[in-house]
């Protein structure tokens, strides 16, 4: 049972924290949805409503690259569409905080 | 009054930027630092070995409908058996195993070098921001959060009637704690993903060899309590049933 469990945290740290290149383009996008954010000035909801469009829209990406059939590249539509989001919503908002900041405020 | 507070630019300049220039440096920093520190962890042989006899055992668990009864029965006895059996751990062994593993040093010093390693900057950082950078509004955050997070975030700025969206420095330290894990990972390779993830990982790994004895009785048990049935009988009217529902389908 205990090693069932630490597979398991093993296994969700893993994709927490994703070590592959779909993760890398997801930060890098994260970033500068986060930029960009803050330039145009959304506040509140928007913000965060343009951070999972720009996500989405990265997925449809990824999808349509990989030609919409997930067994052949990965290992479930999981991967695909959720990996890597929570982690570039810290960046994001950190980004969105500074851009903004020194646009709107300063 | 309480929207859309003009700022001064010296803060921009001296207290924004300079914090998060820090905080990366020392990310930096550490992840050379970590890097010379960290010794080769000899993998120890012993915890290895029973390891991959777990793996083995759960692997034979998992094929069992494919091979035929008698050599299904000739592997579980080559694993369960009570006198040399892979699994079987007689119980003073047992007891013997993990009070060991609590006294390695070798362990106890890798993990306290990761913890060091991990804490102390971050303790630093910390210190050093609520010394310098306090009593003052640092920055304005986007979105809007509920009057509850305004002792968290606006712990220097006495005002009660600003709004919960200026905060102080302090909340820029955390979000910069937060938001550059991604950079680093954009900057410094796969490997250095900080803190939480990977001290995990190696827990788990090393985490392996922690409980031996609990793992492979468990093993056991579920070596033995498996029903043996060979899938081959059964294959040509599995094979007739699928034909026969693609012969529907056309």
């Amino acid at each position: 049972m205990i090693n069932v469990f630490t597979t398991m945290i093993s296994h969700i740290t893993l994709s927490l924290f994703c070590f592959n290149f779909w993760c890398c383009s997801r930060t890098f996008l994260s970033i500068i949805g986060g930029v960009i954010a803050g330039i145009w000035g959304f506040t509140g909801f928007t913000g965060f409503v343009f951070y999972f469009v720009v996500m989405l829209a990265a997925s449809f990406g990824l999808a349509a690259k990989a030609k919409f059939s997930a067994d052949s590249y990965f290992d479930s539509w999981n991967r695909v569409l959720l990996d890597g989001i929570l982690g570039g919503l810290m960046s994001f908002v950190l980004f969105w905080t500074f851009a903004y900041d020194i646009v709107h405020i300063f | 009054m309480a929207d859309d507070l003009v700022l001064d630019t010296a803060i921009r300049n001296w207290v924004l930027v300079p914090l998060s220039v820090v905080m990366v440096l020392i990310g930096v920093l550490r992840y050379f630092v970590s890097k010379l520190i960290r010794s080769s962890q000899n993998p120890d042989t012993k915890a290895i070995k029973e390891g991959q006899a777990v793996i083995r055992a759960r692997n034979l668990r998992s094929a069992a409908h494919l091979i035929p009864s008698k050599s299904f029965r000739s592997r579980r006895i080559y694993f369960t058996n009570e006198e040399n059996g892979l699994l079987y751990v007689p119980k003073e062994e047992a007891q013997k195993a993990q009070a060991q593993m609590f006294q390695d040093p070798n362990m106890a010093m890798d993990m306290m070098k990761k913890n060091l390693s991990m804490i102390i900057p971050q303790t630093l950082t910390f210190a050093w921001v609520n010394f310098f950078f306090s009593g003052f509004v640092a920055a304005k955050i986007p979105f809007p959060l509920t009057p509850r997070f305004r002792s968290m975030l606006q712990n220097g700025i006495d005002l009660s009637t600003v709004d919960v969206s200026y905060v102080s420095s302090r909340s820029w330290y955390f979000l910069n704690l937060f938001g550059l894990r991604g950079f680093f990972s954009l900057i410094l390779g796969e490997e250095n993903a900080t803190d939480d993830a990977q001290r995990m990982m190696q827990m788990s790994g090393g985490g392996f060899g922690f409980d031996p004895s609990k793992s492979l009785g468990a093993e056991k048990d579920s070596l033995d309590i498996i029903q043996h049935e060979w899938a081959l009988p059964k294959m040509e009217h599995r094979a007739q049933d699928v034909l026969k529902n693609l012969a529907k389908k056309l």
